[in-house]
């Protein structure tokens, strides 16, 4: 009989694939342990976002997935067993869009198709730990709004050393944005945009010509033919590696397929998705319209800001998941009467039937940037409770394309799970415990950081 | 105080007339609006499968009979006011337009007593939008149609009486790019009227910036090659740069994204929308129009009645600026306090010489007067000779006709598009 606690070591390979996360987090005080392979949460409330919440029962995890999930679930005797008595399971929160965490948000230059945010994740910033405090446990980093392209994003959790340990899914979104970057204005911005894929159709006619020269020149031969046909016979000739990453990532939010001379080539690349960013009504339906006429529509999720809820019909029209950003409340003040109109724009989406995330406001007030009072609020003002629970948790799942990992309780899904003292709505609830992929990633109780900030000076009584 | 000042003063105290109340009905078949917005924002790259409409398929305006002191149509069949005239709207458009017209049981009736209707005026020329951003002295990629807000709210427009505007992309360039007509009020998706509704091309502004391309992968390795000049660089060479680009051997080298926008916009036939002011501008205009046979329009015009002969030879309408800003040859430095009286003069005689020669002439205001007041270019050509009905037909509809948009604004006519104003007396009246 082997206890959990093996001092033999951690076995990885077992675990999600090689990561060691006993040494990431500097607020968890782990044991000298690596973590047990199976852990049951027992008597607590479950809300798994899909289906009945279970008053009593018990969550077990094997290897960092959820073996079962139920009232009665029969518990193995070498699990580690939490009596969570009076705790509320809910899934770990899923921030869809965040710029932060990295180096620097943006780049000046433009057009920056070929950038990853994996390059600039710093792994020990304080803004993962806090994500874990307030229960959010998977993020989309992606490259901010002051950009034309920006470069691919990636969904990460906050534990891990590295970026490679942190990722849960690779970059399979590009970061466009159609409201105008500082210092451009809409027609510079839109402009640039087919500049950029119009280019893209120049250098894919001058590379088939190129390596149809260069095939030329490995079989001894003279160029034989004029530039149109070299371009034609070039055509299929072009291999992966050929394309230049300035050019690759665009190619891939078009399909991955070779176009020379209006003619189709050989796939090359996975198709990638496309994060549009509209900071206005007036941008929805030039990026919808750019997204349809460069084939990429179905791959495309829709970031909004501002009063894009106006235009709801083209959002409709366009049936795209959307992602909100933290200003949930849009004011307009009448510049002839005065009159101040409030809005709360996620309950337009709601009452419009379509997919909508929830993001953190990381710069806003303190509240904000828990996405449980994000949810909570619009539960207030009249969303569905249901539908704003799966607005940060299983819709930016299923945006992200994780929604098979993510998101929910469920048996076979991965244990992201945030343990908190109450309902996950109700603002006084804390986070106690959080698991990240089986893994006890926080624990309240042992967050000296936190103690810090609520313990009161010596000397006075509390 | 001068006399553009004066007038302006007088408009801003609370004056016998005023635009009481923009009304404004937009089109009924939201399909046939929506198709030409969405065709009109495609790209110079070649556009996908026709574009669905959006919104109600069945959508259609108000229906309601209007009978006011006096209607002021500005068409042909009823040039002049007709006073105690009714003017009949179904579904968004004008059904019929008379005296005494019987008014069906089935649509309310709006009567206005002391009031006058008129059509909404059309800004040939406006400023709306500030000028692009970019760096190209000759592109046909910056369109207008996307910088403009369908959302927005142009109450300061609207309150001087401007219902359809045509925006520019900026008169800063060489060829600017593409402009559009818009309506400034209404459905947003019925807004834009017109997305590609011409080239821009403004002659007379010379100097653009240099042209920097950063390489890719700055390293030690990569040369920076030096920001590249562009054209033109004085008056000289500001045609020649037009013909260089439009050459059938043009150097394909030296052909960028911006460059090929503006020749394949060239190629669809889209009209010219030429904006020169001096004398030598305009008539590098005219040739351009007739050794290229191009529907074309001119836009600022101020020197344009030395040359009203070529003008009618070529076929050209004249949108005349009354600009105070602009400086004649003789007044090189400072406000000019007697600009507008040169202005008004060439608006008197203009007039004149579209009435003989046979071309059309409409009345704008100032560039980059945001609201530029459209009854204030009809006063000050008054003031020049210009008769009433040609100075209201030149805010109304003749701009239509310059855009051409006269089959749906810029008059009260059956089948035309609602839009007019109620108006607190004569329309011109400030």
């Amino acid at each position: 009989m082997r206890l959990i606690e093996t001092r033999k070591g951690f076995r990885s390979a077992r675990l999600l694939g090689g990561w060691i996360a006993s040494a990431a987090i500097a607020t968890v005080v782990w044991a000298d342990a690596p973590p047990p392979e199976k852990v049951a949460l027992t008597n607590v409330k479950i809300v798994p976002v899909v289906g009945e919440s279970i008053e009593k029962g018990t969550i077990l995890i094997e290897r960092g997935k959820i073996a079962a999930l139920g009232k009665d679930v029969e518990i193995p005797y070498d699990a580690r067993v939490f009596d969570l008595a009076g705790k509320v399971a809910f899934p770990g929160t899923i921030d869809a869009n965040s710029y932060r965490g990295t180096d620097s948000p943006n780049e000046s230059r433009p057009v920056t198709p070929q950038l990853d945010t994996s390059d600039s994740i710093d792994p020990s910033q304080l803004y993962y730990e806090d994500m874990l405090r307030i229960g959010t446990t998977t993020l989309n980093i992606m490259p901010g709004d002051n950009t034309v392209i920006g470069g691919i994003g990636r969904v990460i959790r906050p534990i891990g050393l590295t970026p490679a340990e942190m990722t849960i899914a690779e970059g399979a979104f590009l970061k466009v944005c159609v409201s105008p970057k500082m210092g451009f204005d809409r027609m510079l911005q839109l402009a640039t945009l087919r500049e950029t894929f119009a280019e893209l159709d120049e250098y894919l006619n001058r590379l088939a010509e190129r390596r149809y020269d260069e095939k030329l020149k490995e079989d001894e031969k003279v160029m034989d033919v004029g530039v149109a046909e070299a371009k034609k016979r070039g055509r299929d000739l072009i291999r992966a590696e050929d394309v230049d990453d300035e050019h690759r990532n665009i190619l891939r939010v078009r399909g991955g397929q070779v176009k020379v001379l209006g003619e189709a080539g050989p796939t090359l690349f996975k198709p990638l998705g496309a994060f549009i960013s509209c900071g206005a009504a007036m941008d929805v339906a030039p990026a919808v319209t750019f997204a349809k006429d460069h084939g990429f529509i179905d791959r495309t999720v829709l970031v909004l800001d501002g009063d894009c809820f106006k235009a709801i019909k083209e959002l409709k029209a366009a049936a795209r998941p959307v992602v909100l950003t933290s200003n949930l409340v849009h004011r307009e003040t009448d510049p002839l009467t005065g009159k101040v109109t409030q809005t709360f724009v996620p309950k337009k989406f709601a009452d419009a039937g379509l997919l909508f995330a929830l993001t953190p406001g990381v710069d806003a007030s303190l509240p904000e940037r828990m996405l449980t009072y994000q949810a909570a609020r619009c539960v207030r003002e009249g969303v569905a409770r249901d539908e704003a629970i799966r607005s940060v948790t299983l819709s930016p799942a299923k945006i992200l394309g994780v929604a098979d990992r993510l998101g929910s309780l469920e048996v076979g899904k991965e244990a992201y799970i945030g343990i908190y003292s109450g309902d996950p709505l109700d603002f006084a609830s804390q986070v106690e415990k959080v698991f990240v992929a089986g893994v006890l990633a926080y624990e309240r109780e042992k967050d000296v950081r936190m103690q810090r900030l609520t313990e009161p000076p010596a000397g006075e009584k509390k | 105080m001068t006399l553009f000042s004066k007038h302006r003063a007088a408009a801003n105290r609370s004056s016998r007339v005023r635009p009481l109340l923009v009304t404004l009905l937009c089109a009924a078949a939201v399909g046939s609006v929506v198709v030409a917005q969405q065709a009109g924002r495609g790209a110079a790259a070649p556009v996908a499968a026709a574009p669905a409409p959006i919104g109600d398929a069945d959508k259609s305006g108000p229906s309601f009979a209007v009978r006011a002191k006096a209607v002021y149509p500005v068409s042909d069949k009823q040039p002049g006011a007709i006073d105690g005239g009714v003017m009949i709207v179904r579904n968004g458009k004008i059904a019929a337009v008379g005296a005494d017209l019987p008014i069906p049981a089935d649509i309310p009736l709006i009567d206005l007593r002391n009031e006058v209707i008129c059509p909404g005026f059309v800004a040939a020329a406006s400023a709306i939008l500030p000028p692009h951003a970019g760096p190209h002295s000759i592109s046909g990629a910056y369109q207008a149609v996307d910088g403009f807000d369908a959302y927005g709210d142009y109450a300061e427009q609207l309150a001087l009486g401007v219902t359809t505007a045509h925006i520019s992309p900026g008169g800063h360039r060489l060829a600017s790019g593409r402009g559009a007509i818009v309506k400034l009020a209404g459905p947003a998706e019925s807004r834009i009227v017109r997305g590609d509704s011409d080239l821009s091309i403004n002659l007379g502004v010379y100097n653009p910036p240099r042209l920097i391309k950063p390489p890719f992968y700055a390293s030690s390795d990569v040369a920076i090659t030096p920001a590249r000049r562009q054209g033109p660089e004085s008056r000289i060479g500001q045609l020649f740069q037009v013909e260089s680009v439009l050459a059938p051997n043009a150097d394909a080298g030296a052909a960028n994204f911006h460059t090929s926008a503006f020749t394949s916009a060239w190629s669809t036939g889209l009209t010219l929308r030429i904006q020169a002011r001096q004398a030598v501008d305009i008539e590098d205009a005219v040739q351009l129009a007739l050794r290229y046979k191009r529907p074309a329009y001119l836009v600022g015009a101020a020197e344009a009645d030395e040359l009203a002969d070529s003008l009618a030879t070529a076929g050209m309408s004249v949108v005349l600026r009354l600009e105070q800003r602009y400086r004649g040859p003789d007044n090189p430095v400072g406000p000019d306090p007697t600009a507008f009286d040169a202005q008004i003069r060439v608006a008197g005689r203009l007039a004149k010489l579209s009435a003989e020669k046979g071309f059309l002439l409409a009345l704008a205001g100032a560039e980059g007067d945001g609201a530029a007041d459209p009854r204030m270019s009809a006063a000050l050509a008054m003031r020049g000779g210009m008769s009433p009905e040609m100075a209201l037909g030149g805010i109304t509809r003749t701009a239509a006709a310059i855009l051409k948009l006269e089959k749906r604004v810029g008059s009260l006519a059956p089948g035309m598009d609602a839009d007019f104003l109620v108006m607190s007396g004569r329309p011109l009246d400030l």
